[in-house]
């Protein structure tokens, strides 16, 4: 709750915004059905979780984020990270180059060339891929190829299956999601010269397709509403933003006719949500997320198989609540937030290393995020039992108000044109901006406390954490400029062009852009000269910030 | 002080986080200062002819990771003629940066954490010091 107000007359209510009474009894549940508003684990409505067993099948996925420097720097922190237990590995691709597909020559980037690498490796070629995945048995691990950003996912993806192609690994083996997020790069960190939102609903639309026909295992757009909240949505209003942005993937995708919504609806039902330091309302965030999908694929879109109703849940379990006083405290945060999501019925999780509000997460910090969740699983009991918060007054009722309010709040964002129209407005952005105020009031009053941050605070702190730094970006820059280099020295100059030209066709056009992009990463097209296509082929577009 | 207080803000990176300088910005127009976005991507240079055109009193930088143009804007400002605008950094900067950051001209480094009263606070105390000087 997070409000630790005993006063009288004191109204208390989670994040949120949802009040609470200090005691539920049966009366808060009253007119609960158990068997169409709960029911069994692993059966509609699915509140209970998304299978029958949950962690006694199978414990979650412990899926870290990890990259920085070059892309043998990225390499080994995978290694290390799988060598200790990680179950899969997702891929950061720089910042600077990669989020946007610039130039690594291009004067903003060259004026900033110190900030390569700073998070993610500037993964620039299909060369560049082969090299952070080498050794990397890529046959029999779940993946994220750093496919975050629109612009970006086509070409993230068609070199990550490139790679597997040359190794002899059929395509229809591989496992892995990728994102190709609205809410990382138009709402939470949109850079400039972003492709306008309609043609990045086209590209991943195009990559939901390719995968429907030729990879079954793998979740191409996997809608991350984390971002949407650690940019200041609340959890309520990220469950709803989540859901309203994959109804304008499968209204496209149903507009386009090539598929019913029973061949596709299983990608989109794979999501991230994000604990936020409200331990009860994070769980029933979850449960009400699982039963709202099921609701919405069954009556709005008529989906029958119980693969498109069942919601998967990725966790990125707290960025921004994390402080950076006393940083040894975000252990215990990330435990807290970990603990809640367990007992939420999560699929994945990855915890926000202790140290991330100081630096990019040290060895230390990131194998302390592996071992939070290897000790919720292998020795605190947590996975033995199925939802065991099912039947409380207090988490059946908060489940229940978490639905109504996304209901509402989705209601809203339809009403605004739906999530695309929102996007484009500029309303979207308000609205994160005024959430994330409204919270900063509350922490910079002192009505939402912060342990170190407004209450409990040291002078001097007497732990300090060691400052994780990555490889100079000058370096990154002059490694990563010789090899795009060579690599132009060594392509085929006519299979290159050949392949440009019918990529920019295909940009241009309506036929699906995957084997085109597939065609061009092996030919040697570097992700600046895709995403010059791709600038050339939509234009460009501003996120409307209110600064 | 006659006039209101007036700040620059720049994300000088290619970087799109603006969560903090969005609330900043915000509480810092709450406290009755006029704040005037110069954009993102701006180098040293483009910074520092925006604080002068603008005539402002503080530029407030949003910073993450590194800080080269930082210590350029550093550098521009001290071969400025006369009174220099109060230079602020807000942001993920690592507590090792922070001493060569003031030493090179930064006045003052907000780190996460900082509370929105303590910023409004220094540069309005800060500000009232330099009128009272001129």
């Amino acid at each position: 709750m997070n409000q630790a107000t005993t006063g009288a007359g004191k109204v208390v209510t989670t994040i949120s915004g949802i009040p609470l009474k200090t005691v539920y009894t049966p009366a808060d549940i009253a007119d609960l059905d158990y068997a169409r508003e709960i029911g069994a684990p692993g059966r509609e409505p699915y509140t209970r979780g998304a299978y029958p067993e949950m962690y006694r099948a199978r414990l979650w996925r412990i899926f870290q984020l990890s990259g920085y420097g070059l892309p043998e720097d990225e390499r080994e922190r995978i290694k290390f990270l799988l060598e200790h237990g990680e179950n899969g590995f997702i891929m950061e691709p720089d910042l600077m180059t990669l989020y946007g597909m610039y130039d690594l020559d291009s004067p903003e980037v060259y004026e900033r060339r110190e900030e390569l690498g700073m998070y993610g490796a500037p993964l620039l070629s299909l060369r560049e891929y082969e090299r952070a995945l080498e050794g990397i048995p890529i046959e029999n691990l779940y993946a994220h190829p750093g496919a975050v950003t629109p612009i970006c996912s086509p070409y993230c993806h068609a070199c990550y299956f490139s790679v597997a192609q040359k190794r002899g690994i059929p395509l229809g083996n591989l496992r892995g999601t990728g994102e190709g997020d609205f809410f990382l790069a138009y709402l939470a960190t949109p850079m400039t010269k972003l492709i306008p939102p309609e043609h990045g609903l086209r590209l991943n639309c195009d990559l939901i397709e390719f995968c429907v026909e030729n990879l079954p295992g793998w979740i191409p757009v996997s809608v991350p509403g984390t971002n949407a909240r650690e940019r200041g949505l609340n959890g309520v209003q990220h469950v709803a933003i989540t859901f309203a942005n994959n109804i304008a993937y499968i209204d496209e995708l149903l507009s386009r006719g090539n598929h019913q919504i029973d061949d596709f609806a299983h990608t989109l039902g794979g999501v991230g949500f994000c604990p936020h330091m409200d331990f009860f309302e994070d769980i029933a965030i979850m449960r009400a997320a699982r039963r709202m999908w099921c609701k919405l694929l069954k009556e709005r879109y008529g989906a029958k198989d119980p693969r498109s109703t069942r919601l998967r849940i990725h966790v990125n379990v707290q960025g921004s609540t994390s402080t950076r006083q006393q940083p040894l405290n975000n252990i215990v945060r990330g435990t807290v937030g970990m603990i809640a999501a367990a007992l939420g019925g999560v699929q994945s999780a990855g915890v926000t290393a202790f140290d991330e509000a100081i630096c990019i997460p040290s060895e230390q910090a990131h194998i302390m995020s592996v071992r939070t969740q290897q000790i919720l699983q292998l020795e605190s009991g947590i996975a033995n039992v199925v939802d065991p918060l099912a039947g409380s007054y207090f988490v059946e009722h908060l489940t229940n108000e978490v639905e109504k309010r996304a209901w509402e709040y989705l209601n809203a964002i339809e009403n605004h044109g739906g999530f695309i129209a929102a996007l484009k407005s500029g309303w979207l952005h308000r609205e994160v901006a005024r959430e994330a105020m409204a919270y900063e009031r509350k922490v910079n009053s002192g009505e939402l406390k912060v342990v170190g941050v407004n209450c409990e605070r040291m002078a001097e702190e007497s732990y300090q954490v060691p400052v994780f730094a990555a490889r100079p970006g000058e370096e990154v820059y002059r490694i990563t400029k010789e090899r795009l280099e060579q690599l132009r020295r060594e392509r085929d100059p006519r299979e290159a062009s050949g392949a440009l030209d019918h990529l920019r066709r295909t940009l241009e056009g309506k036929e699906n852009v995957m084997p085109a992009m597939m065609r061009a990463v092996k030919a040697g097209l570097t992700a600046c000269e895709i995403g010059n296509l791709e600038r050339a082929a939509f234009g460009t577009w501003e996120a409307p910030l209110p600064l | 002080m006659d006039r209101r207080i007036r700040i620059l803000t720049v994300r000088p990176s290619l970087d799109g986080h603006w969560r903090g300088l969005a609330v900043v910005s915000a509480a810092l127009r709450d406290a009755g200062m006029e704040v005037i976005y110069g954009g993102t991507a701006l180098n040293a240079e483009e910074i520092t002819s925006a604080a002068i055109q603008e005539d402002v009193d503080v530029i407030g930088l949003s910073m993450y990771g590194r800080f080269g143009t930082v210590y350029k804007v550093c550098e521009r400002l001290r071969e400025l003629p006369g009174r220099r605008p109060l230079l602020v950094v807000g942001g993920t900067v690592p507590p090792n940066e922070i001493e060569p950051l003031t030493k090179s001209g930064v006045d003052a480094v907000f780190v996460p954490g900082s509370s929105l009263d303590s910023i409004i606070t220094y540069i309005r105390e800060k500000c009232r010091e330099r009128a009272a000087d001129a």
